[in-house]
């Protein structure tokens, strides 16, 4: 009877453990997250855990921690630097870093149990992220310079790891109840390829196909020209100095368009990414300094997706915005020069219909011969630790991303992807060189190293140089190679050349005084090459130039304030003829007032006004009436839209084209209907928003990685729009800014939506936000030890 | 006398265990250990487990709470959609359901070597006491 009782109070006991840790079904491990010294409650003192006897450390690092919040590292040497950084920057974000690294690497559902999760990791298997990934890590351990760099930042990492005990864990790992993983050089080529993956990805040429099939030739050229009358390029001098390679367009058979039904739409159809960054000559500052800006829009997320550092050695003195997981500084400056990054749009990945032999796709069809495929298989773990097989079928056109098996049964159809991301260079090297460049020279040949993602590559130096580069390895294509879905059996479909490097567009100190981009195009049409991308920004890019060009005495609190312009110049260019239109309607008082308001509206998208949301809502139901083709497409199973600047030329300078007619009705309506038409249609969808601000309507949201609301941030009193200089859409927008002034030494000023830490308890993980919301620059120092004046120091010792 | 000196034990048991050990579920152990040198009575060590582990849980919590970490204790609670304040009480409560649970292997475990059956001794489980001569430990 004893031993029973004994051994029954011990079962249950042992019961409480199962389910405490977590092994019963759904149930959360309450036990291990409650505890309140090990468990979350741990949370609220994530101190420094600076060490002695650190494994690959030659000599002490000091890390400062500044009174705004950046960290600073001082070193004797770079393998020392990089060393600390990669354990400042695990201390800082290690949660972060390894769901990223899993993410690219399609890892999240050993993490995850979830439908959408699964669908994420297959298909970044599918799309060969990890062989993508190696082939990055080969180029950068060939060089001596990024395979030091990459040792010793993974030796920083790991040496965190190592004296890191379950109640240090980031809260994350606790909620998910997984542990962190050692840090690799595959890791940081990973996260490479995950940002060219976010950028480069950006393609439509599925619904392009689908609008082309359904509109026909004219009407389709109509409604997407690839030139607009009022675009402005990047690079705007057109005086090519050199041979262009010669490209042979094909006769026929190189487009699939394949019948409705037998493929789904391209699931990643890519929302508002962009970026602005510009560079001033000292010709036209105040100080006379040169001066450079960058904000690039990426997702809003918690924690942010940069952490600001400066690294400081004997040899090296950069400071600026690194990637969580990845050595050096990726945008930012050192005592000679600045740099700052954006986007360079270009058609950049294309699909390609492979027309297999039998049922088992060993064998598939190119120029009327049978090829020989390869199958990877993909083996990916779940959380329960059982595992399923993808097998991802290669051609030497790429990966067959899409067929019967991804992303449903519905498609039909198999088409092989073909990409610039799958061929990286040593985009590594490029950063490590660019982060001790001294000169305009050293920063253009270390651009030679990147490849993708394709950057618009902005300069400015101490000496005064301002300078933008198109970088990256482009594709050279006939005219419309890519821009829809092609037939993989013909060999003349598939491009196999670069545009030499040396061919890429760049400014150097222009007569204009200044340089800038914003995801637009890259040179006007007088480019020997064929330009072409689905989405090129035509608004933002108008706006830098005219403000830029509009002073003469910059300094960099003016900068500061132009990266917070909400001066929506599409507003500009339409209101004015709508409204004068609207002025002969006999409108109802609901429309009067839309009118009313929107007459005295200044064009600026603040977040606590209303007409912003009106004037949103009458553009979007203009472009729907005016481009009536595209809605009614028959058969259409997604809508793509020419750039507002198609419209904003329709409105200005067209107002007798066929397109103001609505093809469904049997009258011919003018310009002037279809406004009111509009208007009518926008007025009644006010009615239901009334006292709706923009603000509340945008509704911007701070996702945490995991998306749980408990520890995102959700706010309605940001500013912007996509398509104005601050351009904050709500889950997507100004990831930093940065202004940067070339004195000696460079002074520079940021504003972060978010934090240094990811620590979600910690008080510093919205420590800079209410600056970003407010656009309230801080400044970032960039001084010796001696000079800083630190809030608090820590040690690093071997 | 020997109610609270089992309480008390027990509490710095789990404190320690918490610290030195480094995981949740040496709350069980501690409270195990607590019972095996000073358990009498099945009730007794059944509640002087429950109030030892539950109140350690609750102040430890408590005091993050008060102090510097306000902040994650509303994370905590947005999480699973508590107030700050119930989240104390359930925090003290699962610390209470593992010390009392866990103190009875303890005891039994000790009954098992220990001669002497008294009446009192009886199963918590088997009957919960109404009896007035314990209700001043409720």
């Amino acid at each position: 009877m004893r031993l029973f009782r004994f051994l029954f109070s011990a079962l249950l006991c042992l019961a409480l453990f199962w389910l405490g840790e977590g092994h019963v079904g759904s149930v959360p491990h309450i036990g291990k997250m409650l505890d309140p010294v090990n468990g979350l409650w741990a949370q609220h003192d994530q101190a420094w855990k600076g060490n002695e006897g650190l494994d690959g450390l030659s000599e002490e690092v000091t890390m400062a921690v500044d009174s705004v919040g950046i960290p600073h590292l001082y070193a004797q040497s770079e393998a020392d630097l990089h060393f600390a950084q990669g354990y400042a920057t695990a201390h800082y974000r290690l949660f972060q870093m390894d769901l990223q690294t899993r993410a690219a690497a399609g890892r999240l559902s050993e993490w995850i149990d979830n439908e959408e999760v699964l669908a994420h990791d297959r298909l970044q298997r599918r799309m060969g992220a990890l062989v993508n990934a190696r082939e990055l890590l080969e180029h950068a351990q060939a060089e001596p310079t990024s395979a030091r760099a990459l040792a010793n930042y993974t030796k920083g990492v790991n040496a965190y790891l190592a004296q890191l005990q379950y109640r240090d864990y980031p809260m994350e790992y606790k909620l998910l109840n997984v542990e962190p993983e050692a840090w690799t050089p595959l890791r940081t080529c990973l996260l490479l390829q995950y940002l060219a993956v976010t950028l480069a990805k950006g393609s439509k040429d599925t619904g392009m196909t689908e609008m082309y099939r359904l509109l026909g030739d004219s009407l389709f050229n109509h409604i997407f020209p690839e030139r607009l009358s009022r675009e402005l390029p990047v690079v705007t001098e057109n005086d090519w100095q050199f041979d262009p390679v010669p490209v042979a367009t094909p006769d026929s058979g190189v487009f699939a368009l394949p019948a409705a039904g037998e493929y789904r739409a391209e699931p990643e159809a890519q929302g508002m990414k962009g970026s602005n960054n510009w560079a001033i000559a000292p010709s036209r500052t105040a100080s006379g300094n040169a001066i450079l800006a960058s904000d690039p829009h990426l997702q809003l997320s918690l924690p942010s997706i940069w952490l600001p550092v400066h690294l400081s050695c004997p040899t090296l003195d950069v400071a600026g915005f690194s990637l969580p997981g990845c050595p050096g500084v990726i945008m930012g400056w050192n005592r000679q020069v600045a740099w700052a990054l954006t986007n360079a749009p270009r058609d950049a990945k294309d699909w390609y219909k492979i027309t297999f032999r039998s049922e088992d796709r060993d064998e598939y069809l190119s120029d009327g011969r049978w090829l020989k495929t390869q199958k990877v298989p993909e083996e990916i773990f779940l959380k329960d630790g059982s595992s399923l097989i993808d097998t991802v079928v290669y051609t030497h056109l790429g990966p067959v991303v899409y067929d019967s098996r991804y992303p449903a049964e519905e498609q039909l159809v198999n088409f092989s992807m073909k990409w610039t991301a799958a061929q990286p260079g040593n985009e590594m090297l490029a950063f490590l060189l660019i982060n001790k460049a001294r000169n305009h020279e050293d920063f253009r040949l270390a651009l030679k190293h990147f490849n993708v993602p394709a950057q618009n590559a902005a300069f400015a130096s101490t000496l005064g140089n301002i300078a933008m580069h198109v970088a990256g390895q482009f594709p050279l294509k006939w005219p419309g190679q890519g821009k829809f879905l092609m037939e993989g059996s013909s060999a003349s479909a598939e491009w196999t050349e670069y545009i030499p490097r040396d061919h890429n567009m760049y400014a150097l100190n222009p007569d204009s005084g200044f340089v800038a981009s914003a995801n637009q195009i890259a040179a006007d049409s007088t480019y020997p090459y064929w330009l072409y991308y689905d989405n090129y920004e035509q608004f933002r890019n108008r706006r830098i130039a005219q403000r830029l060009s509009s002073n003469s005495q910059w300094t960099a609190q003016g900068v500061q304030q132009l990266q917070l312009d909400n001066y929506s110049l599409k507003a500009a260019e339409v209101l004015p003829v709508l409204l004068d239109s609207a002025s002969n309607m006999n409108l109802n008082p609901g429309q009067q007032e839309v009118v009313e308001l929107l007459s005295d509206w200044d064009f600026y998208f603040r977040a606590e006004q209303q007409a912003p949301l009106a004037f949103q809502l009458w553009w979007q139901q203009l472009r729907l009436a005016v481009f009536d083709e595209v809605a009614t497409a028959d058969g259409a199973s997604l809508q793509v839209y020419p750039s507002g600047l198609r419209l904003v030329e329709l409105i200005n300078d067209a107002p007798l084209d066929t397109l103001w007619d609505n093809a469904s009705t049997p009258t011919r309506e003018d310009m002037n209907t279809i406004i009111y038409q509009s208007l009518a249609a926008a007025a009644e969808q006010w009615q239901s928003l009334q006292g709706t601000t923009w603000g509340q309507h945008k509704e911007s949201t701070f996702r945490h990685l995991l998306r749980l609301p408990a520890l995102s941030v959700e706010r309605d009193d940001v500013d912007g729009e996509g398509r104005v200089i601050n351009a904050n859409t709500g889950d997507k927008g100004a990831s930093m800014r940065m202004v940067v002034e070339l004195s000696s030494p460079p002074k520079a000023w940021f504003t972060l939506p978010g934090g240094p830490t990811g620590n979600p308890a910690d008080p510093d993980y919205t420590r800079w936000l209410d600056h970003w919301v407010q656009g309230q620059h801080q400044p970032f120092a960039f001084t010796p030890l001696d000079q800083l004046n630190p809030s608090h120091t820590y040690r690093l010792l071997p | 006398m020997r109610f609270l000196l089992h309480m008390i034990v027990a509490a710095g048991l789990v404190y320690a265990g918490l610290h030195y050990m480094g995981h949740w579920w040496y709350t069980l152990v501690a409270v195990a250990v607590a019972a095996l040198l000073l358990g009498k009575k099945g009730s007794d060590s059944f509640l002087a487990g429950l109030l030892g582990a539950g109140l350690t849980w609750f102040f430890l919590a408590f005091m993050i709470y008060q102090g510097e970490g306000g902040l994650v204790a509303q994370r905590i609670s947005d999480l699973y959609s508590l107030s700050d304040e119930l989240l104390l009480v359930v925090n003290g409560l699962v610390g209470a359901v593992l010390g009392g649970f866990g103190s009875l292997p303890g005891l039994h475990f000790r009954r098992l070597f220990s001669g002497r059956f008294q009446r009192e001794e009886e199963s918590v489980y088997a009957r919960p006491s109404s009896r007035s001569g314990r209700r001043r430990y409720r």
